[in-house]
């Protein structure tokens, strides 16, 4: 095809595309930054006149303090990543690299646990946390996610340790490490790649994570995450879509950051595991 | 029958110019084999030849058509690629039978067409297997099958025997030479390994730096090569290059004490001037080693002896050249001189290139350098 | 040697295996005892009566789970199919456009996916607000309604709504997926096939499809996985509704839970639902098995 035809259908392509994955975004973002109140005034412009900052003011505000649920799913987020990294970290690189009898099925009972739908679990894991006293806390939302995130995260390590050189663990040994500093000195610091783009998968899933922060929030301001939280706005001030739109605009921040950073390493991490066949 | 050629093409990648204005007009119906180091731009040519890559400028012809802006599937043209590019998801039959299925023929008319080929290529026994149950040599032959099948007018082949061993690609340029005179069909040819290049090109055009360093005729481009590069390229082992200059008259050249004619070829005038440095160059198998003194040689000693079976190839050290650089030479099996033993190094004046060292050109008429 | 590496691997994997054994395992396990027990308002099944599978007669002889269920197929089916061609066109296109449109696509592509389910509902809720929704008016503005029509409110938009707003977070999914084995598949066989004659469609069809076909399975194991599940954008969109019409396995076996507090039932529910899932997915996999080339 002639180079100008195809730049040219490249960006009718691009145009549609962006259409149909951006339109609600920019949707909320328009609304949100209407003069609350104005929200349901026909007739609908593309653009709001005038533009008023007053929905962010609000939500940022002592009523609402969004800032507060977007800190603690920095944090679970944050803690979540670093438990699941190590965890499935250890599990993966047994599967991957050690010898031992039940490797396909340590690895099957592993994705098996992923499959699990969140209904099956979520009453003993209430029971289970309500009897740790744990109710309405991060760490009682920082604990179940870690196991949540385990398959996936060792399925996607276990692939990339697979693909290292095989020589590593013997030259190792051979220089007398024993194997905890084997993993930790020599695979780990090579495997940092394959550790990233779980990291980064694992960050945004537990973001995400919804059924669990509902229940252990149990409608808590200082436990909530950020889904919980917008959902609660949205429920609670079913008129004030300008601040409901400020709170979406402001959550969805973080991710739409990181995602816009690490595009290419998420899509690699989302296509190592499935694509491993 | 299409008469293929390219006018001022250039191909560039940003701020690397892969291919730069070459034109030139390749033998109807015979095999043109395109030789160069890696990164001479080649395959690049033969990718624009195909279709397969845009030009950044000048155009390709095929016969009358500007077929430039043409996309590859339009144009008459098959590829064999280096990793032969199987379908491995097909049988070979069906890998044979998708160029004939894109021109949309009757199911009767391909099974024939596929069957014919296969039993001239030696196949026919395979149809049914895919790729993976297939070795090198059959996966090539396989290759060659679904480019011959629908009779185009150009093939092209991009290094197609480069991952065959040893024994098997000689035997399969044989093959290669032998099948393309009896089609008949234009055909441009690629590989970085000279020595396949000369046993089977018709015409071998030398390439460097996305430019055409010399081209023509085979046997004349190895014993007239236009410029240091070609000499140096094509030819193994590797012609010697030494530093001599012109002697006081002119007239001859020196190294230390050594005093050597010009070649007859080349007219007086053209050396230069009397003291100008030059470069020599003399091929291995044409530098004369004698464990006797004779007139006009230099002094060496045989610093490594490879035997080669039929011949041997000797390294040899002389005073009157840098410490450490090493003249190759090819001589008879049965000349084995002791390590300290002085031999006596003889470059016969109708055997040796002159070349300018600022230009690395032959002194000698250029022929076959198309700037 | 051997005696010491399946030492280690066991020290290795036990943090892991704890991990899932406290959060999943023992929680599935202990659901399936709750299902056995009539509970209400409480989880001492050892001081309550134990009724066998009566919950599950319950529940498998009600409407409402029928009704869950049928919706949860339907979705499962309309969605997967839907996001998979809208998935595969995205994915195929990033590898068609111009060189530099290339990352701003694949950047658009990825956003949907990172947005939590449950915010996208309430995106998506806005949009389909029946007095100033964007698509509403949209609607009318292409001449398919004569007014805003009642997306959440009305049971057949209802679920035609749900669907769309799963879907557009599903097709960045797949999309994700299937880009990851268009990748794979070599050029230089794109590049035969173009000698070869073969147009775009053709190439498509017989080449680029076939070679990713292991690919595709996964990625429709993967989807159809996660629409079974689907709870995040019912519960934020439509909590069900109106009435059940909207109620899949997951959502309405949570209101069991919650709303009604019936912890026996909602186990049956939960158990249920759980054995649907895993049954599928098992039968899908073995069914896929011998088309997935294992390295």
């Amino acid at each position: 095809m002639r180079r100008s035809l195809h730049t040219l259908a490249s960006l009718v392509v691009t145009a549609v595309v962006a259409l149909f994955c951006l339109l609600p975004l920019y949707w909320v973002l328009v609304t949100s930054l209407k003069r609350p109140g104005t929200e349901f005034r026909l007739p609908l412009r593309a653009w709001p006149a005038p533009v008023s900052w007053e929905s962010y003011l609000t939500v940022l505000g002592p009523d609402f303090r969004i800032q507060h649920a977007i800190l603690n799913s920095l944090l679970v987020s944050a803690a979540v990543t670093a438990g699941a990294l190590f965890l499935a970290g250890l599990a993966a690189y047994a599967i991957a690299r050690l010898r031992f009898r039940y490797k396909v099925q340590s690895l099957t009972l592993i994705q098996m646990a992923g499959m699990a739908p969140a209904i099956v679990v979520i009453a003993p894991t209430f029971v289970l946390i309500r009897s740790l006293g744990l109710l309405s806390s991060l760490p009682g939302l920082i604990l179940p996610n870690i196991a949540y995130s385990i398959p996936l995260s060792t399925w996607l390590l276990a692939a990339y340790f697979a693909n290292l050189p095989f020589d590593l663990e013997d030259a190792a040994k051979t220089d007398g490490w024993p194997p905890f500093q084997v993993f930790l000195r020599v695979i780990l610091p090579l495997a940092a790649p394959g550790l990233f783009s779980a990291g980064v998968l694992v960050f945004l899933g537990s973001w995400g994570e919804f059924m669990l922060a509902l229940t252990i929030s149990m409608g808590l301001p200082e436990a909530q995450t950020v889904p919980v939280a917008i959902l609660g706005f949205s429920q609670a001030f079913q008129l004030q879509w300008a601040w409901v739109s400020a709170g979406i605009v402001l959550s969805l921040l973080p991710v739409i950051v990181l995602v816009l950073l690490f595009q290419k390493t998420v899509i690699q991490g989302l296509t190592a595991g499935a694509v491993r066949y | 029958m299409a008469q293929v050629a390219v006018q001022q093409i250039s191909k560039r990648f940003g701020s690397v110019t892969a291919v730069d204005e070459l034109t030139w007009t390749f033998d109807d119906g015979g095999l043109t084999v395109l030789v160069g180091p890696s990164g001479c731009g080649k395959t690049t040519l033969l990718r624009m030849i195909a279709g397969l890559e845009e030009p950044s400028g000048g155009q390709v012809w095929f016969g009358d058509l500007d077929v430039t802006a043409v996309p590859p599937w339009e144009r008459n043209a098959a590829m064999v690629f280096q990793s032969y590019a199987l379908y491995p998801h097909m049988t070979v039959f069906a890998n044979m039978a998708f160029p004939l299925q894109a021109r949309k023929l009757k199911k009767d008319a391909i099974r024939r067409q596929v069957e014919r080929t296969a039993q001239a290529l030696g196949i026919d026994h395979l149809l049914r297997r895919k790729p993976r149950e297939l070795s090198g040599g059959q996966m090539q032959r396989v290759a060659l099958g679904r480019a011959m099948v629908r009779q185009p007018d150009v093939y092209l082949m991009d290094e197609p025997l480069s991952n065959l061993d040893a024994q098997l690609r000689v035997e399969m340029r044989g093959e290669i030479k032998r099948l393309q005179r009896a089609l008949g069909v234009t055909t441009i040819y690629v590989t970085h390994d000279q020595a396949e290049a000369m046993t089977m090109a018709d015409t071998l055009v030398v390439l460097r730096d996305g430019r055409i360093e010399q081209a023509g005729d085979p046997e004349l481009i190895y014993r007239q090569p236009a410029t240091a590069f070609v000499a140096g390229f094509i030819g193994s082992p590797m012609i010697n290059f030494i530093d001599v200059r012109l002697d006081e008259t002119g007239a001859a050249w020196m190294l230390g004490d050594l005093r050597g004619a010009l070649p007859a070829r080349l007219p007086a005038a053209a050396a230069g001037t009397a003291g100008q440095p030059l470069v020599l160059g003399i091929r291995p198998e044409d530098v004369v080693v004698s464990r006797e003194a004779i007139p006009d040689s230099l002094p060496a000693r045989a610093v490594v002896r490879e035997p080669l079976g039929k011949e041997a190839l000797l390294l040899l050290a002389a005073d009157a050249l840098p410490a450490g650089s090493l003249l190759r030479a090819i001589t008879p099996p049965d000349l084995r001189p002791a390590p300290d033993e002085t031999v006596w190094l003889h470059f016969p004046p109708a055997r040796i290139h002159l070349f300018d060292p600022t230009t690395n050109r032959a002194l000698q008429s250029t022929i076959g350098s198309p700037r | 040697m051997r005696q010491r590496e399946s030492t280690i691997a066991l020290v290795f994997l036990a943090p892991a295996f704890v991990a899932l054994g406290v959060f999943l395992f023992y929680p599935i396990v202990q659901t399936a005892i709750y299902s056995l027990f009539d509970l209400e308002y409480s989880t001492r099944w050892r001081e309550a009566t134990f009724v066998g599978l009566a919950n599950y007669g319950d529940v498998l002889a009600s409407r409402e789970f029928w009704g869950s269920m049928r919706f949860t197929v339907l979705f499962t089916v309309a969605a997967v199919s839907l996001e998979f061609v809208l998935g595969l066109g995205m994915a195929l296109a990033t590898f068609w456009v111009v060189r530099p449109l290339r990352g701003i696509l694949r950047a658009i592509i990825v956003l949907p996916w990172a947005i939590p389910g449950v915010i996208q509902a309430s995106m998506w809720r806005w949009l389909f607000n029946s007095d100033v929704g964007l698509l509403g008016h949209l609607a009318v503005a292409l001449g398919l309604a004569d007014q805003p029509p009642l997306f959440l409110a009305d049971p057949t938009l209802a679920v035609g709504s749900v669907i769309l707003a799963y879907v557009w977070k599903g097709a960045s999914m797949s999309a994700i997926f299937l880009m990851g084995g268009l990748a794979m598949v070599p050029q230089h066989l794109l590049d035969a096939a173009k000698m070869d004659g073969a147009r775009a469609w053709m190439r498509l069809r017989r080449i680029t499809l076939p070679l990713i076909l292991p690919t595709i399975l996964v990625t429709l194991l993967f989807r159809t996985l996660d629409a079974l599940r689907v709870f995040d954008i019912v519960y934020g969109l439509t909590g069900g509704g109106p009435g059940t019409t909207t109620d899949t396995l997951s959502s309405f076996a949570y209101k069991f839970y919650f709303t009604f507090v019936q912890f026996g039932r909602g186990s049956a529910y939960a158990i249920i639902t759980f054995l649907l899932v895993t049954g599928l997915s098992l039968l899908y996999i073995r069914r896929i098995t011998p088309h997935l080339r294992f390295r």
